[in-house]
């Protein structure tokens, strides 16, 4: 039987997802010309992911950034078809798919700025055909890809919140409505317009605006602040903005005042572009807020649009759990 | 004024001691429960003690239902959809048109 993998390959993270479970990983990818020590690849030393892409090496997630000396977080990545993209997917699919599966459907999404046929091509060309998954430390993965379906990004939240774990058609408000769709991630976000499920590409778009850059001014205000240095550890400043505090000599330091403009700001780009796309949003049904950068921003861009929603669960895996629904329905394993 | 000072025996007055224990405002609960009892010597039924009560829940029970949607509805949060249908259960014009999209977005069509 085939199986559905899922797949959304951001800049921040790459989130994978089968019926059986969940995998996220860093979007780090690096070249592995020598691996120096076993033990640097070793699963309980740190997620260890090194493994083969068309017969060069590479290091994948939080190995990339320790090991490799010009790991790519950003450019490569998103190269729609690249050599560390595939990286991504084999990563990916060295924790999802068994060893026995030898047929794959694939669904993932491409932002919608980069939406394009061209763009659609390099990921089939990628994504498409026969698939030999070697990584270190784990039995190797031999398998076909016979299916491809790629999706504008933001619009898996929607399956996700309208079709049911079988792929079927539950919500019929929300499907038989026009609805705008946020999604904000790390570097950028996206915004669907969907009209009865229906794609509208006139009403969407992709910008380079996402959660780093905030973090980014979080991450310098705190330097100037409190002395602390986190510019090179966005992580932590992330932690921070969620909680409001940050650790200075031993105690917790209430940092909502310095957080709020900053979050305030990012606010108001993202809903000012949601504005030259859908107007005051009056005749929407609802604008659904999605992604990993959504957390905060649901209480300001309320301010612009009342019937705003945010995603309960995990956003971040929200796009991926509506490819795998959207999967389950197209390719026949679902309804 | 005079404190009221009641000693409960192990064994024979366990029912008060739980029903004390449980009591959020201890000595309001002890006043209470006094009084109700001198209503009922003075000729008050049961039945009016328990309708005064029945009274005072519902006056709260507005102010009690406005909060609970309140902080239900607090963070506008859509849950996805864990619901399975039975087969049948789709508008099946909605549901054409999603298929319809999906083929769209597939390659090998």
């Amino acid at each position: 039987m085939t199986e559905v993998l899922a797949i959304d390959i951001g800049y921040g993270y790459t989130k994978g997802m089968t019926k059986r479970g969940q995998v996220l990983i860093p979007s780090m990818v690096g070249p592995a010309e020598a691996i120096r020590y076993e033990s640097d690849v070793i699963e309980a030393n740190g997620h260890g992911i090194a493994l083969e892409v068309d017969g060069r090496s590479f290091f994948v997630g939080e190995q990339a950034e320790l090991q490799s000396a010009s790991a790519s977080q950003t450019l490569d990545i998103t190269r729609t078809g690249s050599p560390e993209q595939k990286a991504l997917f084999y990563a990916v699919c060295s924790e999802l798919v068994r060893t026995v599966d030898d047929t794959l459907a694939v669904v993932t999404g491409l932002p919608v700025g980069d939406f394009t046929d061209r763009n659609k091509e390099a990921l089939r060309d990628m994504l498409m055909g026969e698939h030999d998954v070697k990584r270190q430390g784990k039995h190797a993965r031999h398998f076909e890809v016979t299916g491809v379906n790629c999706v504008p990004q933001a619009i898996g939240s929607l399956f996700c919140l309208v079709l049911d774990k079988r792929g079927r058609l539950v919500d019929g408000d929300l499907a038989g409505g026009r609805v705008g769709i946020i999604d904000v991630g790390t570097l950028t976000t996206n915004y669907v317009l969907c009209d009865r499920l229906r794609y509208v590409e006139v009403g969407s778009d992709s910008v380079t605006t996402g959660t780093s850059e905030m973090l980014q001014k979080v991450a310098k205000d705190l330097k100037r602040e409190y002395n602390l240095d986190w510019g090179l550890q966005l992580g932590k400043v992330d932690q921070a903005v969620r909680e409001r505090k940050a650790p200075v000599y031993g105690d917790m330091v209430n940092i909502a005042g310095l957080v709020e403009p900053h979050l305030e700001a990012l606010a108001d780009t993202i809903v000012s572009k949601a504005r030259t796309l859908w107007g005051p949003g009056v005749e929407l049904t609802a604008v659904v807020l999605t992604g990993g950068g959504s957390w905060e921003l649901g209480p300001y861009v309320r301010k612009a649009y009342p019937h705003t929603r945010t995603m309960g669960g995990d956003p971040q895996f929200a796009n991926c759990a509506g490819y795998l629904r959207a999967g389950l329905r197209r390719f026949g394993e679902g309804v | 004024m005079e404190a009221i000072h009641v000693r409960l025996r192990p064994g024979r007055d366990d029912d008060l001691a739980a029903w004390y224990e449980a009591q959020e405002d201890r000595s309001q609960a002890v006043r209470d429960a006094i009084r109700a009892v001198m209503r009922l010597q003075n000729g008050d039924t049961q039945e009016a003690i328990v309708k005064e009560v029945v009274a005072r829940e519902l006056a709260r029970l507005p102010d009690v239902v406005a909060a609970t949607v309140r902080e239900a509805l607090a963070a506008y949060r859509l849950a996805p959809s864990e619901m399975e249908h039975e087969p049948g259960a789709e508008d099946p014009e909605l549901a054409a048109r999603l298929d319809a999209q999906l083929d769209d977005f597939d390659f090998d069509t």
